[in-house]
């Protein structure tokens, strides 16, 4: 890694595997011989609420949340909680990853909240000045055999989009990470959707 | 990570870990014999690593119906001479606070480690108080570490420490250590088995007469605990310079970075504090000399901050000591905010703030709501409309946990939420002193933690009452973990919330199933006729079990239930699905009609009930009776 530090966020939505991600990344980093500090934010422990992690990767790293506009990249595993957070933390310049499977806040539901459209959000991100690529990776997850994997496939996108940058990963690390993290019944599934994740943003990043 | 396994194996290897597992391991490696505490964000995942472990290695971990039973079989080991640690959440403090306070007047023969997560910004808590302040008041020295790692060399160190001066220690965790994960080298592991004996001895029965003896003991511990915390690793003085910087637990981290960042490293002092009550005076002192200025960077209240001014005005150092007024009091800490004030106190001009393109404004947030499948949503769906079409003054008085969330649309039925079991308390004083219906709604867990002496009260004060408590068998909000309302946990008896209501003479209790809302309506009915006419409270059992563990019991079992449905050709957009029962699963199309997604539907099937067109149905047939069976 070319800096000294090198920050990342998660965002979602709860039950989609939000630290389970951060913790894989957290765990490259450590493999790769860096110092990290994950701070999460769940609340009050229940599902449905937005989930996000704050990963600082460096020599020494204490602080255990970005501040605004510091973060290298967000990974998306909700849209709209993705552009939440790329709003406050990425930085100019920074890398995105957006699953664009919605999951809607129960406002929505009910009709007095209006969800935005996914080209809104992709444009927000473009006027971010972000490099992102963007795809249902639930639909990559599912295919591969778990939409539980979508955490998983989002980080494969990620891998191929920091190639060839200062980031402090490489795809063969993250792949080790999530070796380490999920259960062998689902590891097969997850590889898959890694990999599928990875494709689709080699495909984008060739357009 | 999860403590299962051969957890020695794990020895030497360094691993990413949340700060209360780090004070798990630590407990490990400090000789723990028991462990014990109730659950509560951001406390739960202490003793939940705990009761993993001791079954791996042979130590006692439980969990306790609440803080106070829990303090009092931790305390009751560590007089027995066994390590003790209790843990609970920063509110979970005032619950234990009548023996907290006696404990440090008998003091202890083993460790009594007391940790308390407190939870600055209120994440998920009612108020944002400063346990600090139960060391000031009890005389039981606090720590606080500024990282995972550090929280499990300090937890080790407190169980020595604990053994050695035969007191007991606090150890303050906050939300944003609690839940960051750091890397953490793991050492050796060195349990004790639970078994110890007590020795009968004057200073455990505090009469008056052994308690005023115990008042100057506990004194002299106090000034042996002031001479030990001069000299502990934890805390240390950094870097040269006239400006001092004095920066308790997380401020640490912040401050450190800050530092760093601004370059001003060898330019300002850094006194770094893990050991906050009692305040190293000597060390303070060191860090003093030859300082002109002090800023106090501390998360909630000015505990430091006064400590160092009382020893600035008692030396006459004449040193000018600011904190508060930089910093100010509320919410937690931010590497920004911490920014913002080393920067205002040496007088730099922060660099104006550059506006990003971009900024997008109204998105909609994203509250927490009831599972799909949650057995208390047809619950508040029936009493909201009973209400509505009974045309009844009702105050809800509401409770901590899931149904928490009921004080949201649509339901709005949680009108003072206040503390643990407070729904029967207030409702008492509600029914008394007011015309309204008072509906207490609790959960079960809450129920056994606090609920019963309040219904002994209300069933004595004969109070006109409904009391539904809401029973899905589980301690849920906070993760799963067992109460006495849990069937079949191994070697435990389960006690039915109805006997108890029964046993403390409530005359009418009734258990019903949440998902039966004809029943529902019903029942409650029926109950408030009771109160009213009878003047004495009625007590409404609904119980079905939480839908994540269903759902994951199905899945576990290989059980596939269909999502359910909604037959485009009977539907007639009347909202009430969607708008009424409000699950997260159901949506408004655009032309009003309902969707059910699929994904998110748990084919619990309760919102068929609700469809006056009977326009919403399983998406295939499927063994309703086989699947049912798991709901109970």
């Amino acid at each position: 890694m070319a800096r000294d530090e090198y920050y990342l966020m998660v965002a979602g939505v709860g039950g989609q595997g939000t630290v389970l991600l951060s913790r894989i990344i957290g765990d490259a980093a450590l493999m790769k011989g860096y110092h990290v500090r994950i701070g999460e934010t769940f609340g009050a422990a229940m599902r449905g609420g937005s989930v996000h992690s704050h990963i600082r990767i460096g020599k020494e790293v204490l602080s255990p949340l970005l501040l605004e506009d510091e973060a290298d990249a967000v990974l998306a595993i909700e849209p709209l909680e993705g552009l939440r957070r790329a709003v406050v933390y990425l930085k100019p310049g920074g890398v995105a990853v957006i699953n664009t499977r919605k999951i809607f806040p129960i406002d929505v539901n009910f009709g007095v909240a209006r969800y935005p459209k996914i080209e809104e959000i992709i444009d927000a991100f473009n006027k971010l000045g972000a490099t992102y690529v963007y795809g249902d990776f639930t639909e990559l997850a599912e295919k591969a055999g778990t939409a539980r994997a979508t955490n998983v496939a989002v980080l494969g996108a990620y891998a191929r989009l920091i190639e060839g940058t200062d980031a402090p990963f490489d795809k063969e690390t993250l792949i080790e990470a999530v070796k380490g993290r999920v259960p062998s019944k689902w590891l097969e599934a997850n590889l898959k959707a890694f990999e599928s994740g990875y494709k689709l943003a080699d495909e984008q990043l060739k357009k | 990570m999860r403590f299962r396994g051969d957890l020695n194996k794990l020895e030497g290897k360094t691993v990413l870990m949340l700060g209360n597992e780090a004070v798990a391991w630590g407990a490990l490696e400090g000789g723990i014999g028991v462990a014990t505490a109730y659950p509560g964000t951001p406390s739960s995942e202490i003793v939940e690593s705990l009761v993993d472990a001791a079954r791996e290695l042979g130590f006692w971990s439980e969990w306790a119906v609440n803080e106070k039973v829990a303090f009092e079989i931790a305390y009751s080991a560590a007089i027995s001479g066994i390590n003790a640690l209790v843990a609970m959440k920063h509110v979970g403090m005032n619950v234990a606070a009548d023996p907290l306070m006696s404990s440090a007047y008998t003091g202890v023969r083993g460790s009594l480690v007391i940790v308390t997560a407190d939870d600055p910004s209120m994440w998920s808590s009612q108020n944002e108080q400063d346990n600090r302040y139960y060391g000031l008041h009890a005389y039981i020295p606090v720590f606080e570490p500024h990282s995972p790692s550090e929280a499990k060399e300090l937890t080790k160190y407190l169980f020595d420490l604990s053994r050695r001066i035969g007191h007991p220690v606090i150890l303050r965790m906050t939300t944003r250590i609690s839940h960051t994960r750091g890397p953490v080298k793991l050492g050796k592991i060195n349990v004790m088995e639970p078994k110890g004996k007590f020795i009968k001895e004057d200073r455990f029965v505090l009469i008056p007469a052994n308690a005023r003896r115990n008042r100057l003991e506990m004194l002299r511990r106090w000034e042996k605990i002031k001479e030990e915390i001069e000299h502990i690793p934890f805390n240390k003085v950094e870097g040269e310079g006239d400006a001092l910087i004095v920066a308790p637990g997380i401020a640490y981290a912040y401050v450190k970075e800050v530092v760093r960042e601004l370059g001003l490293e060898g330019r300002v002092r850094v006194l770094k504090l893990s050991s906050v009550v009692p305040v190293p005076r000597g060390l303070l002192l060191r860090a003093l000399d030859g300082v002109k200025r002090v800023l106090v960077v501390e998360e909630l209240e000015d505990i430091v901050e006064k400590e160092v001014k009382a020893v600035v005005a008692e030396e006459s150092l004449g040193v000018e000591v600011k904190g508060k007024e930089i910093v100010g009091y509320p919410y937690e800490l931010t590497l920004a905010r911490v920014r913002k004030s080393i920067q205002a106190f040496l007088g730099h001009v922060p660099a104006e703030e550059v506006s990003k393109g971009g900024t997008v404004t109204g998105l909609p947030v994203r509250p927490p709501v009831l599972c799909p499948g949650c057995p208390y949503r047809p619950l508040f769906t029936e009493v909201r409309r009973l209400i509505n079409q009974e045309r009844l003054s009702v105050v809800a008085a509401g409770d901590i946990g899931c149904y928490s969330l009921g004080y949201n649309k649509p339901y709005r039925l949680q009108d003072i939420i206040i503390e643990m079991g407070g729904s029967i308390g207030t409702g008492i004083g509600l029914a008394n002193f007011t015309d309204d219906v008072v509906i207490s709604i609790i959960g079960d867990s809450t129920f056994f933690h606090a609920g019963l002496p309040p219904l002994a009260n209300a069933v004595y004060m004969k109070s006109p009452l409904v009391v539904i408590v809401l029973d899905n068998m589980v301690t849920a909000m906070t993760g799963h973990q067992p109460s006495p309302s849990t069937k079949g946990v191994p070697g435990r008896r389960y006690i039915p919330i109805e006997e108890a209501a029964k046993g403390l003479g409530v005359r009418f209790v009734k258990v019903i199933d949440p998902f039966d809302m004809k029943e529902v309506r019903k029942t409650v009915l029926e109950a408030i006729k009771f109160a009213r006419e009878n003047s004495e409270p009625a007590v409404i059992v609904a119980r079905r079990r939480c839908a994540l563990e269903v759902v994951r019991d199905l899945r576990r079992a290989g059980v596939k239930v269909p999502p359910y449905i909604v037959l485009e050709d009977k539907c007639i957009a009347c909202r009430l699905c969607y708008d009424f029962f409000a699950c997260p699963a159901i949506f408004a199309k655009d032309d009003g009609k309902a969707y059910i997604d699929p994904e998110l539907c748990v084919g619990c099937g309760a919102c068929a009930q609700v469809c006056p067109t009977k326009a919403i149905v399983p998406a295939e047939k499927y063994d309703k009776d086989k699947v049912e069976s798991f709901w109970r």
